[in-house]
């Protein structure tokens, strides 16, 4: 296997290839405090619902899918500010101007249907409070 | 004229294409899937729908003939599991993977946008340097997935993220959008969790240097759990 690796890898400088490794960046005090929330939500919910829906509290998939994606968006944002870091020490612009207008991965059309469920999922939510 | 040479031309060294296709057999949701990934890789080239009678070996003559040195082949079964190949073309390596939980760009749920074919970052778990047959993935997916530095049709701004993540013997992959320098996120897609099952020394085929032992079919899966309700009421 690492003979293969060497035979194929690539040496060419860091800017070509933008590939980081980092370790998972601390957890923000305010998603701490929302984990916990869910935690104890859904403790709560099993307290109070009957029947087969039983998990154990390590095995809840909600909490646990919540922990995950949390964990990959704390990798995501390390690699975020190493990165952005080492392109600025050589010089590379990262931000986009404002009046830089090109083609977007979504279209426009896209992101208004994408905000308009946003706005319903908000009043939706404000109704039953 | 000017005796200046065209920096441009000079600069673009990392010279990878990707030739992203699939085989018959994939469904909607893998077909978006596959389109989500070429509008977020500009150094792609497509092909049509590859029959299944074909060998896999053939692969390799079609990208040659494409001029290009990457290929992501897709290749579904019984129109529900998708599996993916990604190989590097005249010597290899290659693996195969079992493509998990899908979800596609078009999903309302996720807010982040981007510029079409600007480079991502490449974010890698640190599990992938410790083992070698991570690092060997680690390798393929960055000359896989990177965006040649001054492509003719990437952006040079940096505003999303590819993150790759090892857990539970799999690799999780997240787009996410970078929305300010100070790592405020918002996730883009596609989602997918990549299931290793082999690794070939060749390009679509020679030795294998490493098999999952951990990989069940979905189809043993599928099977093993009807049998388990077959039972119930005994």
């Amino acid at each position: 296997l690492k003979i293969k690796l060497k035979e194929f890898q690539l040496k060419l400088p860091w800017v070509e290839t933008l590939d980081l490794v980092t370790v998972v960046a601390p957890m923000a005090p305010d998603v701490a405090f929302q984990l916990q929330e869910t935690a104890q939500r859904r403790k709560n919910l099993k307290e109070n619902t009957k029947g087969k829906q039983m998990y154990d509290p390590t095995q809840d998939p909600v909490l646990n899918e919540f922990k995950r994606e949390n964990l990959i968006h704390r990798q995501a944002q390390a690699a975020v500010l190493e990165g952005l870091k080492k392109l600025k020490e050589l010089n590379i612009p990262t931000r986009r101007p404002e009046d830089y207008f090109a083609e977007m991965a979504k279209t426009d059309e896209h992101m208004q249907k994408v905000r308009k469920n946003l706005m319903a999922k908000q009043a939706a939510q404000a109704r039953t409070e | 004229m000017s005796d200046d040479p065209a920096p441009k031309q000079t600069r673009w060294i990392n010279r990878q294409r990707v030739l992203v296709f699939a085989a018959r057999g994939i469904n909607h949701r893998h077909r978006h899937l596959m389109e989500d990934i070429k509008k977020l890789m500009p150094h792609h080239k497509t092909e049509s729908k590859m029959e299944r009678s074909k060998n896999l070996y053939v692969v390799n003559e079609i990208s040659e003939m494409k001029n290009c040195n990457k290929c992501i082949l897709f290749e579904g079964r019984k129109m529900r599991d998708l599996y993916m190949w990604m190989a590097n073309i005249p010597n290899g390596p290659s693996a195969k993977f079992l493509v998990e939980n899908i979800y596609t760009m078009g999903e309302l749920k996720m807010t982040g946008n981007c510029l079409r074919g600007s480079r991502p970052l490449l974010s890698f778990d640190p599990m992938f340097t410790k083992d070698p047959h991570y690092a060997i993935l680690k390798e393929l997916l960055v000359q896989i997935f990177g965006v040649p530095n001054h492509h003719p049709k990437s952006q040079p701004f940096f505003d999303h993220v590819y993150t790759f993540m090892i857990l539970d013997n799999r690799i999780w992959f997240r787009n996410y959008q970078i929305l300010s320098e100070d790592g405020a996120l918002a996730e883009i897609g596609p989602r997918f969790v990549l299931n290793p099952v082999k690794i070939f020394s060749g390009s679509f085929g020679g030795a294998t240097l490493w098999e999952n032992s951990k990989y069940v079919s979905p189809a043993k899966l599928r099977q093993a759990a009807s049998k388990k309700a077959s039972n119930k009421y005994e």
